[in-house]
């Protein structure tokens, strides 16, 4: 039964991420008016022989289907993602991975706080229905859910940046970017520069980002605590808080887990406004300015690797339900 | 249609949910503030009579809000904003009182007319006239001056210089211009385009029809009926003209290549120049050549921010353009000329950039093919002409209502529009040839150029100029009676010099520094007018998507939950297919290449919002479909349609209603972030594009907070009260979260 349900989601997958990769393909190449970027790089001093070697170089004079779109498929799915439009052109794949990195350093970072601060605060208020705590908890988990991030974020940083640097002069946050120039020297340093540049993305991400956790959680606890097992457990003389986290937990631990992969191309592709806002050197950022300038295999290949996370990040979630959830590891018989 | 008994069942039920819900504090609460949007959404035109896509500036940049000055009483000294009216007076210091005739016609503010009989010249005639005004508070942040004038003159030229005068009188100039010859420049449409193969190419500009003029039409008819109207000409050509080879005419292919300059073996000469050569050898013209060198750079270090594009666009425009482009052949027209009449035949290539100082006339294309002996058709008749002005002239204040946001840096006469798809087709060249896009060419939405632009140009005689002080530190820095001078130096140049001048609607403005509800923003745009009509758009959007995604999910969980098998099965495929597209980057590449319009986004929204609710609802009519009341009335014969509409149905609906509310601002704040980033409808004034202008325009180094909060509270605000209102629905139907026991 595993071994079917896990077969079906893998090839499901994969034709998910056809699916995306020819929708790319026609967004990109076939419906797109750019018919010939060559004339984006060149000067068009230059002799025509010039711009037919580059696109013979591009393969753009090759037939859109099915020799271009043939190369599209091999290369996208060896991650071969070609040079970008700038000037000088840069290899795709290099610059993508540091962003990426960087991307991942800061919303990795975020998404593991916020789960642990929302999941623990989520069963506080779960056990505790009613009272003061469940209510406050919840109250500022709906509202925060509700605020949009940016704006918070805006604020955020034109108070403790702009704010307090121009009338009091004092630099609470930076104005932006991962590190200072120049940057410090020494590791240790370089690290609390990173961690201070890092600050504000972090804390307003974690302020806004626990409530929706707290909510779901504090929703399944209750669900879960009204079942009878919770009241065997209970007359059988079981302590609190063995109650709560032994038993009612471990209930709600699937869905959670779902969530919580769920939320991990969330990581990736979630950041784009972010990094906007305070200026982060990552994946997101690089791609609203290749959409603004026109640098269209950048787009693309941006493009992609959101999906591919996302469709890998899918598979990974439904691959771990299946493991968690008896129903599906023993089978169950209709 | 339904019995009474319904209603009545119906009427008890509606008042039960009532009272649950207004027990509910939180759902209560979110249902107030929601009303406020609402009443806000409604009531804008009343709240804010301006029209928000076309605003008019009304204050500095970064202007307070009025309100401040309870806060801060120093404030009181900052001016509002003020249109002082020149009216004109007669200085003391005027040097030839009894030579002006000066009146004030109907409707304007005065007129000056000069004439001299003699034929030797005077040496120059000064008039001196004082506009003055009285100013009391601090120096503005900004200020600005019109002055708008009619010049019929002949046989003399001018000059007008304009100078601040302080009340403790000191002086200083403001601007300064001379009017020699009345130059007109008369652009001959459509554009001709140089074919290898020596003949001419006649494009009308947006459909790009192609219509053959030879070069014997140019030299055998243009040429000369120009050159026997005027008997002076000036023929300026650019260096790519001049680098065409005979070589390159033959093996012609591609429209963009160009053989490079800097192969003189090739180089043959200008057809055009030979056949001046040929008059100018056999006596019969006093032509001038006159070679205009274009340069070309690559280096595209320019940082496209809207203080730059005005010179970015005015360096670059013309060369890419007139590379790939078509040329145009301007004929500039001089009418009211010194000793002799004057024409400039440019053979331009793309389109020519205008200052504000050179109004210009078109040809008729019907004169033109008058000619050329050439039929209009109608799509010829179609030309585009582009002009572009200095963003810093933005301050015209003869523009009309009609004065949306890309009149700022491309000047229109009234009345007169590109179709959207013409411009797309224009950007899209441009942005394709150069790689980048110019960020604010988005903000052009349409633009139609037609044969009116000929009777407009015409009509249009006067001059308009704006200065702005860039340093304010001391005009209007004493309080007091300010006066601008402004002189008239008349120099007659021959017999029967006569001018006649007309000043209208001239005004000296100064910019306030606080204004309005909410103050302005780095545009000088009211932002109260904004915030409350970006209410509608946020209602509108967030409520359209999540009916409509809403609609989709029970519509497919329905489908899947009660048809089954393969429904079911490509149901939730298409379902997992839509999940794994991660939805914020794919609608920025979506909206950034194709036209970004509300109404689209509306639409995608809804597209990537029901596969939530679809599942939900369908497991809840898989559930259902078991129960043992619609086996009965199955058995008793019911159909599909009886079973879908009274009972499957109905019974959705309660989750349905709760994720109908709540997904609402899941969409307002998808919006509200692609707005944000600059990739939403330029011409809606959301409040998403509030704060991507705050953010791009530097309001956060002016900590122009009246600018960036009040936005993002309403959003906030908003999105809240769905929350609550959701959250209180959820409570009230979702049967899991009842109280049990």
């Amino acid at each position: 039964m595993l071994r079917g349900y896990l077969i079906k989601r893998i090839i499901t997958s994969f034709f998910i991420l056809w699916v995306v990769v020819t929708l790319n393909f026609v967004m990109f190449r076939v419906v797109h008016p750019i018919k010939d970027p060559s004339a984006l790089i060149l000067n068009p001093e230059w002799p025509v022989e010039v711009r037919l070697k580059l696109q013979e170089l591009w393969g753009i004079n090759e037939p859109l289907f099915p020799n271009q779109y043939l190369r599209y498929l091999w290369n996208m799915l060896t991650w071969q993602y070609g040079l970008s439009f700038d000037t000088p052109p840069k290899d795709i794949s290099k610059e993508m991975g540091w962003r990426l990195a960087n991307t991942l350093i800061l919303l990795g970072t975020v998404t593991v706080i916020t789960i642990i601060i929302g999941t623990y605060l989520g069963v506080l208020a779960g056990s505790r229905r009613g009272k003061k705590t469940d209510v406050t908890v919840m109250g500022i988990g709906l509202f925060t859910w509700g605020f949009p991030t940016f704006f918070f974020q805006i604020l955020f940083l034109i108070f403790f940046a702009y704010y307090t640097r121009i009338n009091w002069g004092i630099q609470i946050i930076p104005f932006g970017g991962m590190v200072s120039y120049p940057p410090p020297q020494d590791p240790l340093a370089y690290l609390g520069d990173v961690l201070w540049h890092a600050a504000g993305p972090i804390i307003t991400l974690t302020v806004l980002g626990f409530g929706g956790w707290a909510l779901y959680t504090r929703n399944l606890m209750i669900d879960a605590l009204t079942e009878d097992f919770i009241l065997t457990a209970k007359a059988k003389g079981a302590k609190e808080r063995d109650v709560l986290y032994k038993h009612a937990f471990r209930a709600i631990l699937p869905p959670i887990a779902t969530m919580i992969a769920m939320s991990i191309p969330g990581i990736v592709t979630g950041a784009v406004i972010t990094e906007t806002i305070f200026s982060w050197p990552g994946i997101g950022s690089w791609y609203i300015d290749a959409l603004n300038r026109g640098n269209h295999p950048v787009t693309q290949s941006v493009l992609y690797n959101y999906a591919f996370l996302v469709i890998l990040a899918n598979l990974v979630s439904d691959i771990l339900y299946g493991f968690l959830d008896p129903r599906i590891r023993v089978g169950v018989r209709r | 249609m339904l019995s009474k008994a319904k209603r009545k069942i119906y009427a008890r039920k509606m008042r039960e949910f009532w009272i649950d819900f207004s027990h509910n504090k939180i759902g209560f609460a979110g249902l107030v503030i929601l009303f406020f949007f609402i009443f806000a959404a409604i009531f804008a035109p009343v709240l804010a009579p301006e029209n928000p896509i076309h605003q008019k500036r009304v204050a500095a940049r970064y202007a307070v809000p009025e309100w401040l000055t309870i806060f801060s009483p120093e404030l009181q000294n900052e001016p509002p904003t003020i249109f002082y009216p020149l009216n004109a007076t007669i200085a003391p210091e005027n040097s030839s009182c009894q030579e002006v005739s000066v009146h004030y016609p109907q409707g304007s503010q005065f007129a000056l007319a000069y004439y001299n009989e003699e034929s030797s010249s005077n040496g120059t005639v000064l008039y001196i006239f004082d506009f003055k005004f009285n100013y009391t508070y601090e120096k503005p942040p900004a200020w600005s001056i019109e002055a708008h004038w009619q010049a019929n003159f002949n046989n003399l030229s001018y000059r007008i210089e304009l100078y601040f005068r302080s009340p403790k009188g000191s002086e200083w100039i403001i601007w300064g211009k001379d009017y020699d010859i009345v130059t007109r420049r008369v652009i001959v449409l459509p554009q001709m385009w140089n074919l290898r193969d020596g003949s001419l190419r006649v494009e009308s500009g947006s459909t790009y029809l192609k219509r053959r003029l030879y070069y014997e039409d140019f030299y055998q008819k243009l040429l000369p009926y120009y050159l026997e109207k005027y008997s002076f000409i000036n023929i300026t050509f650019p260096r790519e003209f001049v680098a065409f080879t005979e070589k390159g005419f033959k093996n012609f292919t591609s429209r963009q290549s160009l053989q490079s300059v800097e192969d003189p073996d090739q180089m043959i000469e200008n057809p055009i120049y030979t056949y001046y050569k040929n008059l100018k050898q056999k006596g019969e013209t006093n032509l001038t050549w006159i070679e205009y060198w274009e340069t070309w750079t690559t280096s595209e270090d320019y940082n496209l921010t809207w203080n730059t594009i005005s010179e970015f666009v005015h360096e670059r425009w013309e060369k890419w353009v007139s590379a790939f482009m078509l040329p145009q052949l301007t004929v500039y027209v001089d009418e009211n000329v010194t000793a002799t009449n004057t024409i400039y035949l440019a053979w331009y290539r793309g389109y020519k950039i205008l200052g504000t100082d050179t109004p210009y006339n078109s040809v008729p294309w019907e004169e033109i093919a008058t000619i050329l002996n050439l039929t209009i058709s109608e799509e010829l008749a179609n030309y585009t002409v582009i002009d572009l002005l200095d963003i810093y002239q933005s301050d015209i204040s003869n523009a009309t209502e009609a004065n949306p946001a890309y009149q700022r840096w491309i000047n229109l006469p009234e009345n007169v529009t590109i179709s959207w798809d013409d411009y797309w087709k224009l950007w899209v060249d441009i942005q394709y040839y150069t790689g980048r896009t110019a960020f604010f060419n988005r903000y052009l939405k349409s633009i139609r150029l037609g044969p009116e632009i000929a009777e407009e140009y015409a009509k249009k005689e006067a001059y308009n100029f704006a200065a702005t002080s860039p340093t304010p530190t001391y005009y209007l820095a004493t309080k007091g009676t300010q006066t601008i001078r402004l002189h008239l130096y008349v120099i007659p140049k021959g017999k029967d010099a006569n001018l006649t001048i007309t000043f209208r609607r001239s005004r000296f403005t100064v910019w306030g520094a606080r204004h309005g509800l909410l103050g302005t923003n780095s545009f000088g745009f009211d932002v109260w007018t904004q915030l409350v009509h970006g209410a509608r758009i946020s209602l509108v959007v967030g409520s359209l998507a999540a009916l409509i995604s809403t609609f989709l999910g029970i519509f497919f969980g329905v489908l899947a939950g009660y048809v089954g098998g393969i429904a079911d099965e490509i149901t939730m495929r298409i379902v997992d297919v839509l999940l794994c597209l991660p939805v914020l980057p794919l609608l920025l590449a979506l909206s950034s290449y194709f036209k970004p319009n509300v109404y689209y986004l509306v639409i995608i929204i809804a597209i990537f919002g029901w596969q939530g609710l679809s599942r939900v609802i369908r497991s809840r009519v898989l559930t259902l479909r078991e129960l043992p009341f619609i086996e009965s009335a199955r058995a008793s014969g019911a159909s599909s349609s009886y079973l879908l509409i009274r009972h499957l149905i109905p019974n959705v609906f309660p989750i349905a209603m709760a994720s109908l509310v709540l997904s609402v601002p899941g969409a307002i704040l998808t919006e509200a972030a692609l707005s944000f980033l600059g990739f939403g409808d330029p011409f809606a004034p959301t409040w998403g594009k509030m704060l991507h202008e705050a953010q791009s325009e530097g309001s956060f180094h002016a900590l122009a907070w009246w600018y960036i909060v009040p936005p993002g509270l309403a959003i906030t605000f908003l999105c809240v009260a769905f929350v609550f209102i959701g959250h209180a629905l959820d409570e009230i139907v979702n049967p899991r979260l009842r109280r049990r026991r």
